[in-house]
Order: C-alpha cells, then structure tokens, then sequence
C-alpha cells in the first residue's frame, strides 16, 4: 500500500472524477470507431449484393468474432455479482462497456439474418418440421453442399488409403457416382430428421429470443451500475446480485444455443456435445485478454488515477492465464475424442480443418495450439509478467489476435469447397461489425465515470492486495 | 480499515463466531485428539472395522473365484466395479477444488473446510484405486496396470486410457497427500506442544518436521503451499477428464461424447462437497464446532452444490439433446433407453437426486436448514453413484446386436466389495478425525481479528488502531438469494 494513500485515509472517492475529458481525443474515438464501421460497411454492402455467398460467410466470422467477445463481458460482469466480487470493481465498469455494447447487435445480425440462405441450405426446408418429406428435387438442390461434404469428408486414414481411393479415384466413373448418390440420400434422411430443429422459423424465433435476452441484461446490469455512481445506493448492487444466477443460467443456455444455430448448424451433420463450452471457452479467455489490454491502455493514459495497480494486472493476468488454460482444456479434449475414436462422420470438423486443401488450415490448426496456448501460457506463467505490463500487453495481445484468426478458422472452412482463400471482404465485415460495436462501447465511456464510483465495495477493490 | 468490514446488505459477514479467538480455536480442535475418544466414535470405529472385514473376505474370496463372484456378464463387461472407481474418484474431488482453487480465488472461508475435504480426498482415493487393482481378477498380474513389460516382453499398451488412468489417479494421490501434509504442519507442531506424553511429543515432533514458527518457517511453508495448489489445481480438471477418457475414447454409443471431461469434473467436484457436507454435519455436531463451521460455510457449500448440479443438469440436457440431433439412430436408442428401458428406475434416480433436489437451495430458508441439507447431501451421493452406474450400465446392456442384449444384476459380492470401501474410508476417517487436527487450526487463525498485526483488543484508536490494510475481518462475499 502506497504510502499516499495511508495519508489520505485511503479515500479516493469524491475526490477524483473518472471521466474522459470531452475535449480530449478519446471523447471523440467513438466517432472515428464509427467512421470504419461506416467505410467497413460500404464495402460489405458492395460484398452483400455482388458476392453474397462469400460476403455470408465473411459477416458470419465477423459476427461470430466479435459477439463471442461480447458475451465474453457479460459473463464477467455477471459473475462479479454473482460472487459478490470485492477486488474486480475498479475494472469492472471497464468490461460493463463493453458488455453494453451488446445492444447494437440485433442491429448487426440483420445482413446475417438475411444471408442465412447462403450459409444455412437446410433453410430451405420449409413445412418439413410437420413431418411431409420435400420433393426428391428439392432434396436435390438444397442438398447440393451435402455433396461437397461427401468429397471432403471422408477421412484417409494411413493405413487403409485403399477406400478413398477406390471411391474417388479409382473403380469406375459410375460406380464413384452411385455411391455418392447413396451417401448423399442417406445424408439427406439423416439431416430429414434434426428440420425440427433446424428449420427457419424456429431459427429466427430463437435468434430473437438469445438477442432479447441478451439486450435486456446488457441494459439491465449497465443501468443499476451507472445510475449508482450518482445514488451510491446500495440497493442497486442488491438488485444486481439478485439477478445474476438466473441471468447467468440464461447467459449458458443462449450461449450454447446460438453457437450451435450459427457456428455449428454451417455442417449440419456434424454435431459435438462440447460446442456450447468451446464457445464458451473461447469467447471468455479473449475477453480477459482484452480486458487486460483496455485497463493498461486506460491506466497508462493516467485517467484512471491509482484505482487500477499492478495487484489488479496481476489478477487479470491470473484469470486469463486460467481461462487460457481452460479454452486449451476443451479444445484439446474435443479434438482428441474424435479423434481418437475416429467415426468418419465426426471427423469432418477436423478433416476439413487439417489434411485436405493443401494444409492451409493445419497451419492455423497448429498456430491454435502454439501460438494461442503455447506462447502466451510460457510468457503468462511467471507472476512478475502479471504485474509488470509490457510482456502482459503482448501475451493478452496475441491471445486477442488468435481469438479472431479462430474465428475465421471456426466459420470460413464452410464455405464452397473449403479452400483457405481470404478475401477483402473478410476484413470489411470485421471492421463493419467491429468499428459500429466500439463506436458505441466507446461512446459509452465518454458518457459515464470509468470505474463504479458509487459501489459499496470500491474502496476496497482500490486497497486490495494478492495476499 | 472500514471498507475491509463486511456489509451485512449485501449479505457479508465475519467468517467466525463472534468471541472466537486463538486460544478458543487452539482448544476446539486440539481437544479432539487429547481427550479419550467419545463412545459414538467407538461405535462407529467398530461399525467401519467390521466393514473392512467384509471387505477382506469378498476380496479374498474374489481372487480365489475371480469375478465370476460378481454380477459382470455379457454384455455388461462393467459393473459395479468401474462405478465405485469412478464414484469415489469423484469424491476426491472436492478436497482438492476446496484447497488448491478456492486457495488460489482467496476465498478464505475455506479455511474451515478444507482439511477436512483433503483427508476426505486421499481416503477416496485409496478407496478408488482398490478397483482397478481387482477388477481383473487375477491380483498376481496386477503390475500389468504399471508401464512395465510382462514376461513376454510385452509392454502395455500407451493408447489405453486405462493406463493414463494409472498415471492420472497416482500422480492426483501423490500430490493431495504432499498438499495435505505440507499444510498440516503448523498444526502437528500445535499438537506437539500441547502433547503431555512422551511419545505423543516424540511422533507429533517427527511429523512437525521441526516446526517453529519463525518468520522463515513461514516463508517456505507459504510458498510451499501456494506451488502445491497451482500444481494441484490443473490436477482437478486432469484426473477427471482422463477417467472419462475410459469411456469416452470408445466408440459405444452412451459413452463417446464430447463434453465427458468437464461433465465428469463437474460431477465429481459436485459429489464430493456432497460427501463433505454429509462428514461436516455429522462432526461439527458431535465435536460442538458451530463456530468455526458456521452456517455461512454451509451456505456456500449448498451453493457451490447449485452451481455444479445445475452444470451436470446442463450435461445431460446437452446429451441428451445431441443425441437427437446427431441423427444416428444409435445415440437416439441408447438415450431413449435411458429414460423408457429396463434401467429406467435408475436414470429417473440420477435425475431426481442431482437435477431437482439441488434445486431447493434456491430458497434462502432450505439452504440454511441442516436437516435440509443433510437429506440432500445424501441424495446427491446416491444420485452421483448412480449416474456413473448409469453411464456404463445402460450403454452396455444393449448393444448393437439385440441377441446378445442383457441386464446387470449385482450379487450379494458386488453389495459387500462396495459397502467394504466404506468401511475402509470411514476407518482412516475416524482414525483421522480422532489423531489429525480436523479443521486447519493455524489457517483458522488467520482469518481472526487478532491475525491483524494492528489489532487492538480494546478499540482504541490509537496510532495504530486505525491504520488501513487491516485484514481483521475476512470478507466473504455472497451470491444473491
């Protein structure tokens, strides 16, 4: 403990205003942040009307990037109160802006909402959920993509290259033929059975519900925080800690569900029990890294005074190291049971993402695991790294950086054949999504105190210290 | 130092009874071990004796026979024997979230379980090896689960999972025990100060390891601590994970899914603050420490229960949901049997006990009624035990072939080899409860006002008596209702 602070009785409060000065560059970041999300998204209206099976795919890993991130917020902020937290206040509000910018993505969601026939071909599957099977034609054209898949998909293992390539190379042209048809009628009766799942209307109803939900506590949570800043009511920290075990139970379930309708529902033959978690994993460890990187970026422009200091990095830093470890964990652990069991129609996930199309994604496959885990877990483990911010800055970074090159490796193997092919259209649609979620993050900041200044248990997050 | 005072608004208050001081939680605990052992503990020792009796002779009986003795047939290869495994690893588990995580999150409320779930944690795993050394039946080629060459030269196989159990569950057994004994330190040195006999000086004095207290003493012990709980905490995740990497690497519809390793975690970490709670309620009434394990710990437990029932809820949901939506017929039957089958009973009991009883510690008043919580703690133990019997049960009685379907029946041997873990457990547990300080007497302490260096008994504000950076009370934070 500083000794400053012994001498003022310890009391920050009142006394300093956590604002962003109005004059000052960052009041009018949200301008700028806005700007590229305008610019960004001149060019993905020019990909909506002239690619728009690329531009589809493009705004999905956008999207999905960025909202992962979002939600990422929420939960910290839900589980702040949900454990009654002391030490996080000072930085909570920090990820409170970024949970609120959360409210622009029903707004973001429509050119994806739009696209959803490009991305999703079971769409096309209406009135089947009532149990009549669609004309065989139909079946056909909506059902194209399955073919693609049946190219794709099976897996050659070492030892048996003799199957692949009597199905695909050698044996007879029609022979290769009548058993892609087969495969493809049976893919079809397969994906027949999961239409009352996957099908428009309860696709749309659902994205309506997690949107609904998650705008309703983004506002919720971010409103009973600002509005005590003036109140200093206690009250309102009651009511947040009320409503976190049933947000939070919510938080789950609409986390998992639209993993699956958006990510996972792109090959919808694939299935894993763990995608909810994956999603989960990852959205929550890049959040951490970024919170890590706003708080230095905000300590080191001095407007936060002494309320963040090196006892909080060092438990930031801690709790990403932690939730690295963990994405690490689930990642690892699907990855390896379908692997190691090796049931063909599992392992087109990582079939897709690994030996097929020149080895473009094993490289990311592998950068996953070196550059996501390995490197930031050697340079995250030692505690004076944690509180000394450089090499922090870079861990965090790089973990931000890989959140979105996974993204891109979540989504992008999709689309057409699966090649890795990047496109200008890929940054416009992040910088879209990206740049319109900061503006009102950003905006956010200029508009209210930087940290909680009204919470009961400020001053003791501003004293604390890793015991 | 006000802000470090608990806010009873928000649900804070102070870890331990009003009035507790050093001296008191000295005594408390000590006690136990000096006084001539209460006549329940008696029975109770004798209760558990008996069991590891019963525990030898089906044992010796079933390397005499083999494990014909037992129900296992075809096609149910597993019984009951791979569920106790998996059921008393599971226990283990709460030991180490409660003294490796809960230590590194500062939730300094642990300290008044947490030596209790460590001693809890190596006695279930002693429990659960026993199984892997028996179920094969022939005790005299029970090096086969070592990586060593039999006489053939043959050497295991290294893409069993059964042999990665070996290495998880050894290195999880070594490292609580090394954990659990580093922290009992201080208090051995406690007991050996306080010990009147000779040779109650000289064992507590080897086990102290020369304990005294000074400020290096303290240092290395601190620093030793908090490297065995980093080393532990990855262990929580790990030990559990690679058990459910015995059934989930397979590819038998029931047992290959994804979400097995945090699932299985979760359920174990859920389980074992079961069978804690359970032993708690039971010792804090008989040896009269209510204010040291004060309903707040208990509170939190049930909470911590909520949170771990709800997740495995969320496991079977998912399961149970991607069965279908897998579209393979086999996943869908194995489910659909789950719930309609032959085993019906015993899933509709796994739900009950795990999903909806937990779900009372919503209500504020049941979660802090001790008749409440020991029902459920029971319930959630039975439902844990049968969620690992269901799991391998169902998925295997009916296979892919319908003419080779069966059902597993346990035999009178089956009910003795389990009943005789208990007693096993319950005999190192008593022989614990009764030699080892049960709640960390120098972790206690540190969460006393006195622990503050600024302390200042009679409330004067001096130049002292004000100074922030007291830690007098430690806060514990507690969810919403």
């Amino acid at each position: 403990m500083s000794t400053t602070n012994q001498m003022s009785g310890g009391s920050n409060v009142g006394r300093r205003i956590y604002r962003v000065d109005p004059s000052s560059a960052l009041a009018s970041a949200w301008k700028v942040a806005g700007g590229i999300g305008l610019l960004g998204a001149v060019g993905a209206a020019f990909g909506f009307v002239r690619a728009h099976d690329r531009f589809a795919y493009s705004y999905l890993f956008a999207f999905f990037a960025v909202l992962t991130l979002a939600l990422g917020f929420l939960f910290f902020v839900l589980i702040q109160h949900l454990t009654g937290a002391g030490w996080s206040v000072t930085v909570r509000r920090l990820a409170e802006f970024f949970m609120s910018g959360l409210v622009i993505f029903p707004v973001l969601a429509i050119p994806l909402l739009l696209s959803t026939a490009s991305l999703f071909p079971w769409m096309s599957h209406r009135g089947a959920e009532h149990g009549e099977s669609a004309p065989a034609e139909e079946h056909h054209s909506a059902l194209d993509f399955l073919v693609r898949d049946a190219n794709a998909a099976p897996p050659a293992p070492p030892s048996q290259p003799a199957v692949p390539a009597m199905r695909h190379g050698g044996g007879s042209k029609a022979f290769a033929e009548e058993l892609e048809q087969a495969e493809h009628a049976e893919h079809a009766e397969i994906l027949h059975g999961k239409l009352g799942y996957l099908n428009r209307g309860f696709f749309y109803t659902r994205a309506v519900a997690y949107f609904a939900f998650w705008c309703w506590i983004s506002i919720t949570l971010f409103r009973l925080s600002t509005e005590q800043d003036k109140t200093k009511k206690l009250e309102n920290t009651v009511k947040a800690q009320r409503l976190a075990p049933v947000a939070t139970i919510l938080f789950g379930l609409t986390l998992t569900f639209a993993a699956i309708d958006w990510t996972m529902a792109l090959e919808p033959l694939w299935y894993s029990t763990m995608y909810g978690v994956y999603a989960f994993a990852a959205g929550v460890v890049a959040m951490f890294a970024l919170l890590t990187l706003v708080a230095l970026a905000f300590r080191r422009s001095g407007l936060m005074g002494n309320a963040i200091t090196a006892e909080h990095f060092h438990d930031l830093g801690k709790l990403t190291f932690g939730f690295l470890i963990f994405w690490a964990y689930i990642t690892f652990s699907q990855f390896f049971l379908v692997w190691y069991s090796n049931i063909p129609e599992e392992l087109t996930y990582y079939h897709r993402r690994w030996p097929v199309h020149g080895g473009a994604w094993k490289v990311i496959s592998l950068a996953l695991f070196f550059v996501k885990f390995v490197i930031p877990f050697l340079v995250l483990l030692s505690r004076n790294v944690k509180r000394h911010t450089v090499l922090l800055a870079i861990g965090a970074a790089i973990i931000v950086v890989m959140h979105v090159v996974e993204m891109y490796w979540v989504v992008m193997p999709n689309y057409a054949s699966g090649a890795f092919a990047p496109n200008w259209l890929d940054l416009a649609c992040l910088l879209t999504v990206g740049g319109l979620y900061l503006a009102v993050v950003l905006r956010n900041m200029t508009a209210h105190s930087l940290i909680p200044v009204g919470d009961p248990r400020l001053e003791r997050a501003e004293h604390f210290q890793n015991a | 130092m006000s802000y470090f005072q608990p806010i009873p608004e928000l649900g804070e208050g102070p870890l331990v009874a009003e009035g507790t001081n050093f001296k008191v939680v000295t005594e408390t605990v000590s006690r136990v071990t000096e006084r001539k052992a209460p006549r329940g503990w008696w029975i109770c020792f004798l209760i558990a004796l008996s069991l590891v009796g019963v525990f030898t002779m089906t044992i010796g009986y079933l390397f005499w026979k083999g494990i014909g003795i037992w129900g296992n047939n075809s096609p149910c290869y597993w019984g009951w024997d791979i569920t106790n495994f998996v059921w008393w690893v599971g226990i283990g588990h709460a030991g180490t979230l409660i003294s490796a995580v809960l230590f590194i999150f500062r939730q300094r409320w642990r300290t008044a379980i947490n030596r209790f779930a460590e001693a809890m944690t190596i006695f279930a795993v002693i429990c659960a090896l026993i199984f892997p050394g028996i179920h094969v039946g022939r005790p005299w080629v029970a090096y086969y689960m070592f990586p060593l060459p039999n006489q053939m030269g043959v050497w295991p196989n290294f893409k069993s999972p059964l042999l990665w159990d070996l290495f998880a569950v050894g290195t999880y057994f070594t490292v609580s025990l090394m954990f659990w004994l580093v922290g009992l330190i201080p208090d051995f040195a406690t007991l050996r100060d306080r010990s009147t006999g000779r040779i109650r000086q000289m064992v507590y004095g080897v086990l102290a390891l020369g304990w005294r207290g000074s400020n290096r003493h303290w240092k290395n012990y601190e620093r030793a601590y908090l490297i065995l709980a980093g080393l532990s905490t990855p262990l929580v995740l790990s030990v559990h994970s690679v058990v459910s990497f015995d059934f989930a690497t397979s590819v038998e519809p029931g047992w290959h899914t994804t979400i097995f390793p945090p699932y299985f975690v979760a359920g174990a970490v859920f389980s074992g603050f079961a069978m804690v709670m359970t032993l708690l309620l039971i010792a804090r009434t008989v040896f009269k420490m209510n204010h040291l394990v004060q309903m707040r710990h208990l509170e939190l437990m049930n909470k911590i229960m909520l949170v771990t029932g709800s997740l495995v809820g969320y496991a079977y949901a998912m399961e149970f949901f991607t069965a279908w939506y897998s579209g393979s017929e086999y996943e869908m039957y194995v489910f659909i049997n789950r719930a309609t089958g032959p085993y019906a009973w015993a899933y509709w009991t796994m739900i009950s006990c795990n999903v909806i009883c937990p779900q009372l510690f919503w209500s504020r008043k049941l979660r802090r009624s001790i008749p409440v919580m020991f029902v459920v703690s029971i319930l959630i133990n039975i439902g844990m035990w049968f969620e690992r019997f269901v799991i391998i049960a169902t998925s295997l009685h009916r296979d892919y072939i319908p003419s080779s379907w069966g059902y597993f029946s346990p035999t009178v041997f089956d009910i003795c080899t389990y009943l005789g873990t208990f007693g096993i457990f319950f005999t190192l547990f008593l022989l614990f409860i009764r030699w080892a300080p049960m709640i960390a007497i120098a972790e206690v302490k540190g969460i006393l006002p006195e622990a503050d260096p600024h302390y200042d008994p009679h409330g004067s504000h001096g130049a002292h008596g004000s100074r922030e950076g007291s830690h007098g009370y430690a806060l514990e934070p507690q969810g919403a209702e």
